[in-house]
């Protein structure tokens, strides 16, 4: 069988390349919309998904990592006393207002009181041991680099948390976070910054499990807390990074508001990309006409328009893929809060790819319809 | 059999109470002035359109009782068509174009390839076999696209002013060409021209106006008959 489709489009790839660049913009617009909604909706989690922790312990119906509240100073105890528990880990939240030396105004911050022996949990994703060898100094903070213009100083530099001293002592990549800029201290820092007395109890207590299968286990003994170490509710680390994500994305203003914009890409991008497919079958509309008049039956001609449509989805998405992987490593060099994973990517793909076939389909009805009789003259 | 279109709210009769018998293995013309109706009563003989109202045999069957793809069929394995406007694909070689419709009748590539060398010797193209539409003239198109139509070998085949777009030499070769296919082939051959030289070498003229046969004229060699009611 002579490749019609493939020698067509191969031929007269002048007619074919804008529904190509078509496709390729749908997928680059929608893989870019994707990426930055996952970018900036998975910030809410940076805490959760930075560290090496598999449980969190905090105060119950905690919306997300950011409205913690304090919980009792023993519940580190309670989760150690569980079998599977290797190490537990307190984690003191803090929100204050930096005041940079420069004298510009507040900026709102997360405060994060960490560990700072060796092996701690919190942002082991992030923090090199050095880096966290650091924040022993008192006083010492470690911000993301591209907070540091809006915190107006730079590493090495002094500024205010609640009118407590700190020191930059480094900078790193992918600490940045939704509602306010995240500062990583030692707990004790973080505890004088709050104005909190030593023996206060802490935000939350991350653990580690001896295996990570776990963890699920766990979460479920202690799902009901345990009396006499005050209210408590345990999460696993995958929970409770959902949970954050969900919160941002579905119940503040700000998600849904991007939520909406999410929808209206989609639509954008079906909308161009079918309009340009329906474009391109329009325009071989006399061929599909010459062989129906030779006898070539409707369902073989579907099928050519199902290749052609093929080759120019598969096409466009290549030129989509390349592209969308050079904006997001051009977003991820400017510090733009963007990410991406195979799922995601793959449903991308699949929406581009289905939307192009299907609208192949749709127009070779409407084509149909004609009557190959209008080739005479 | 009648015919009619619809064009806004009027109702065009383009063929009325038309009886007509197109005997094998001649060729036979189809004259008249513009909008008299011949391109739709080529049409309807042809399978791609049905009548409102008649009967329409061809090869023992009855074309009207068919649905769409059992006309497809009959004009996939029955039939071919030569277009005024050549209708070949820009994409596709001289040798590739009549190889087409073949692959679609389930012949392998080998099979495919005989077939269509064959019919592109046979017209005397074999030497532009791997040309494209882009660098043949136009006659040499038209004979690239009576390839494709004789190809399958088809019992009917069936011109669209096939000599309209060409220069005199040119239409004299196509001419030449469906004269040598009615004869040596037995291919019912029935074009639609207003070409003279067509006149002089069809074995029948059926002269057409608003609709209706008006005139039946045989060669004097062959049998007179006359027009049909």
């Amino acid at each position: 069988m002579i490749a019609l489709a493939r020698k067509t489009l191969i031929h007269e790839w002048r007619r074919f390349m804008p529904a190509v660049f078509a496709v390729g913009f749908s997928c680059l617009l929608l893989v870019a919309q994707a990426a930055l909604v996952l970018g900036i909706f998975g910030s809410a989690a940076v805490y959760v998904r930075a560290s090496g922790a598999d449980l969190w312990a905090g105060y119950p119906g905690t919306q997300s990592v950011n409205f913690g509240r304090a919980i009792g100073r023993d519940v580190d105890l309670r989760l150690a006393m569980d079998p599977a528990v290797a190490v537990t880990e307190d984690y003191v939240w803090v929100d204050g207002d930096w005041r940079s030396a420069q004298g510009s105004g507040g900026v709102s911050v997360y405060v994060s009181g960490i560990r700072t022996a060796p092996g701690g949990l919190l942002f082991s994703g992030l923090l090199a041991p050095w880096q966290r060898d650091a924040l022993r100094e008192p006083g010492a903070a470690i911000v993301d680099r591209a907070d540091l213009s809006t915190l107006g100083t730079a590493v090495g530099g002094t500024a205010w948390i609640n009118t407590h001293p700190v020191r930059v002592v480094a900078a790193v990549d992918g600490l940045r976070g939704l509602g306010g800029v995240n500062v990583l201290t030692s707990i004790d820092s973080a505890r004088q910054i709050a104005g909190a007395e030593a023996t206060a109890g802490p935000t939350y207590v991350v653990a580690r499990t001896h295996q990570p299968e776990q963890a699920a286990e766990v979460q479920a003994r202690l799902a009901g807390g345990a009396p006499g170490f005050g209210p408590f509710a345990v999460w696993t680390a995958e929970e409770f990074a959902l949970r954050s994500q969900l919160y941002w994305l579905l119940d503040t203003g700000a998600g849904v508001a991007v939520l909406f914009m999410v929808g209206i890409v989609c639509l954008v991008g079906t909308v161009v990309t079918s309009q340009s497919l329906m474009g391109v079958v329009a325009g071989s509309a006399r061929e599909y006409a010459v062989l129906n008049a030779l006898g070539v039956s409707r369902r073989s001609l579907g099928r050519l328009v199902i290749e052609q449509a093929g080759w120019i989805g598969g096409l466009g998405l290549l030129l989509g893929a390349s592209a969308s992987a050079a904006l997001l490593a051009l977003a991820h060099a400017y510090g733009v809060p963007v990410a991406m994973n195979g799922p995601t990517a793959a449903a991308c793909a699949l929406l581009v790819g289905g939307v192009t076939l299907l609208s192949g389909l749709v127009a070779m009805r409407g084509l149909m319809a004609a009557d190959p009789a209008l080739l005479l003259r | 059999m009648h015919k009619s279109f619809i064009s806004g709210v009027v109702q065009v009769q383009v063929l009325r109470q038309m009886n007509l018998s197109i005997h094998a293995g001649e060729l036979t013309l189809i004259s008249g002035p513009s909008g008299c109706g011949k391109s739709t009563l080529l049409s309807l003989l042809s399978a791609l359109q049905q009548p409102d109202s008649g009967q329409i045999r061809a090869l023992g069957e009855d074309l009207g009782a068919m649905d769409p793809r059992a006309l497809e069929r009959f004009r996939l394995r029955h039939t071919g068509f030569v277009f005024q406007g050549f209708n070949l694909f820009p994409a596709l070689t001289s040798l590739e174009q009549v190889e087409l419709p073949l692959g679609y009748l389930g012949l392998d590539r080998r099979e495919s390839q005989r077939r269509a060398r064959q019919a592109l010797d046979e017209v005397g193209l074999m030497p532009r076999a791997h040309m494209r539409p882009a660098q043949l003239s136009g006659g040499e198109k038209q004979r690239v696209a009576i390839a494709r139509a004789i190809a399958k070998s088809p019992q009917l085949l069936f011109a669209d002013e096939p000599t309209s777009a060409l220069d005199a030499d040119s239409g004299q070769r196509v001419i030449d060409i469906l004269h040598r296919i009615a004869r040596t082939h037995g291919t019912t051959v029935l074009c639609v021209s207003h070409d003279p030289r067509l006149i002089r070498h069809a074995d029948r003229v059926l002269g057409m106006e608003d609709g209706a046969i008006r005139n039946d004229w045989r060669q004097p060699d062959a049998r007179s008959e006359a027009p049909d009611a």
